[in-house]
């Protein structure tokens, strides 16, 4: 049988963003693959060091459109313990809102383009309908529907008023229920099943030796979640990271649609709880050292490591995102499927291109 | 978290994070720093969400040994620090030949030291 390369992106209808792969088929099976990322990497790390600390917060909120709060928020981070910075109670909790709210939408977003890969229209349309809320949500709290620029070094840059945060829970109780109509049909839908059930196998040994993190882990049965650490509020607030253990691309999707839920309910819980009093500090001084920061995406583990020298100007900032510690794992799930279930697969793992090449 | 790291030697770092796979510890990331005239470079692997580092230095033009063969996951790692630092590394298992994310022109090393902006003058904000 002879076999044929051929591409899979950068431009393809299933992806969001340009993922390019090389795949080699035999008839209509897949039989190997390479990755050829790169095709609009844009070096912010290097950009980072010619930028002054306090301005790469906005500059690192770009490195990714869907989960831009936490790139903010982890930068923040390791800003904040370089300088010996505490944060105020208030702050940390609303750092749980925002990001868990960042969730939300990024699993409704991916739901939605999930749905759209095997041609379920009306369930694509559904989930989007329900993340546009969120998006409301997001302008109405923090001023803009995607980069919110809510984070700052020393906490958070606008507090929320009451009214806010009653709006905030209307919307939230709101989407619950919308959710509650809605994930039954993922979850439960022949159609569904028959194009993600069995396909793109990870066990849980190979997703730890090609490295997968977030979703695609815990849907391989390894119950890691960086919220599980406690940092922010989440270890007041208390969290059980969400596991399934069948490693296919319906575990992958499980695992996400259990995850909506979960991120309603830590938004709400956050905004209930909310320490009075201010929600931030002032910050003066240069950072100087080394440190490294972890928190979870949607997608997974994000790892910042920051290196100051103690002047305006950054040594080194390293950004390791999700995405860049999944794609291995794709080398592992499509050898042996079909030509058909690679968009199904490939989306599986929740690509996020503008992180993996930052 | 503060960086905390053991050093060991380019020759032992297969072995070492042999022993951190045989742990079933996850590789999370390499992060390549300049120092000088070497390269360090810092492998972070996660135990049970705990985060461990190995470090190595070594002078850049000479090559180290890949982890690919413990952990499938650092071909694309491995080849991103040879592209953005100039790197050597021996024995990766998928090489993408230096075009990952660079073009057929463009400068080697992006992110290498004759690259790096002169630091401003210390200054203190507030």
């Amino acid at each position: 049988m002879g076999r044929i390369t051929a591409p899979f992106g950068p431009q393809h209808p299933v992806l969001p963003e340009p993922l390019h792969l090389n795949i080699t088929y035999e008839d209509e099976k897949v039989v190997g693959l390479s990755p050829a990322i790169g095709y609009v990497h844009r070096g912010l790390e290097k950009t980072a060091e010619k930028k002054e600390y306090p301005e790469n917060v906005f500059l690192v909120e770009r490195v990714c459109g869907i989960c831009s709060f936490m790139h903010a928020m982890t930068y923040c981070m390791g800003i904040e313990e370089l300088m010996g910075i505490e944060i105020p109670p208030r702050a940390q909790y609303l750092r749980v809102f925002y990001s868990e709210i960042s969730r939300l939408h990024s699993h409704l977003l991916w739901l939605g383009l999930f749905a759209d890969a095997f041609g379920f229209e009306n369930l694509f349309m559904q989930y989007w309908a329900a993340r546009e809320k969120i998006l409301d949500l997001m302008e109405l709290t923090g001023g803009q529907r995607v980069i919110l620029s809510s984070c700052a070094i020393g906490g958070i840059r606008r507090d929320l008023n009451a009214e806010q945060i009653d709006t905030a829970q209307g919307v939230l109780m709101q989407t619950e229920e919308e959710l509650k109509r809605i994930n039954p049909v993922m979850l439960n839908a022949y159609t569904v099943k028959q194009r993600t059930v069995g396909k793109g196998m990870l066990s849980r040994e190979d997703a730890l030796l090609y490295g997968a993190v977030g979703p695609m882990l815990r849907a391989s049965g390894v119950a890691q979640d960086l919220r599980q650490t406690g940092y922010a509020a989440y270890r007041e607030l208390g969290f059980a990271p969400v596991v399934e253990t069948d490693g296919d691309s319906y575990a992958r999707a499980l695992v996400r649609v259990r995850e909506t839920c979960q991120s309603i309910e830590l938004a709400r819980k956050a905004l209930e709880r909310l320490p009075e009093g201010e929600a931030a500090v002032k910050v003066k001084g240069n950072p100087d050292g080394e440190t490294m920061q972890r928190v979870e995406q949607p997608r997974g583990e994000l790892l910042y490591y920051i290196k100051g020298n103690g002047s305006k100007n950054l040594e080194r900032l390293r950004i390791r995102t999700p995405t860049f510690a999944n794609i291995p794992s794709l080398l592992k799930m499509l050898p042996g499927c079909e030509m058909a279930d690679v968009p199904v697969i490939v989306l599986s793992i929740d690509p996020c291109i503008s992180c993996t090449e930052r | 978290m503060k960086v905390d790291t053991i050093k060991t030697s380019p020759e032992a770092i297969v072995a070492s994070a042999q022993k951190y796979f045989d742990d079933g510890c996850r590789l999370v990331a390499a992060t390549c720093v300049e120092e000088g005239e070497e390269l360090r470079v810092i492998y972070s692997f996660d135990r049970e969400l705990s985060l461990e580092n190995l470090e190595i230095s070594t002078p850049r033009e000479k090559a180290i040994p890949s982890l690919t063969g413990v952990y499938a996951c650092a071909f694309l790692i491995e080849n991103e620090m040879k592209e953005l630092f100039g790197l050597e590394i021996d024995g990766l298992s998928l090489d993408l030949g230096g075009r990952m994310y660079l073009v057929d022109g463009a400068e080697p090393a992006p992110m290498a030291d004759h690259n790096k902006p002169k630091a401003k003058e210390d200054e203190k904000i507030g």
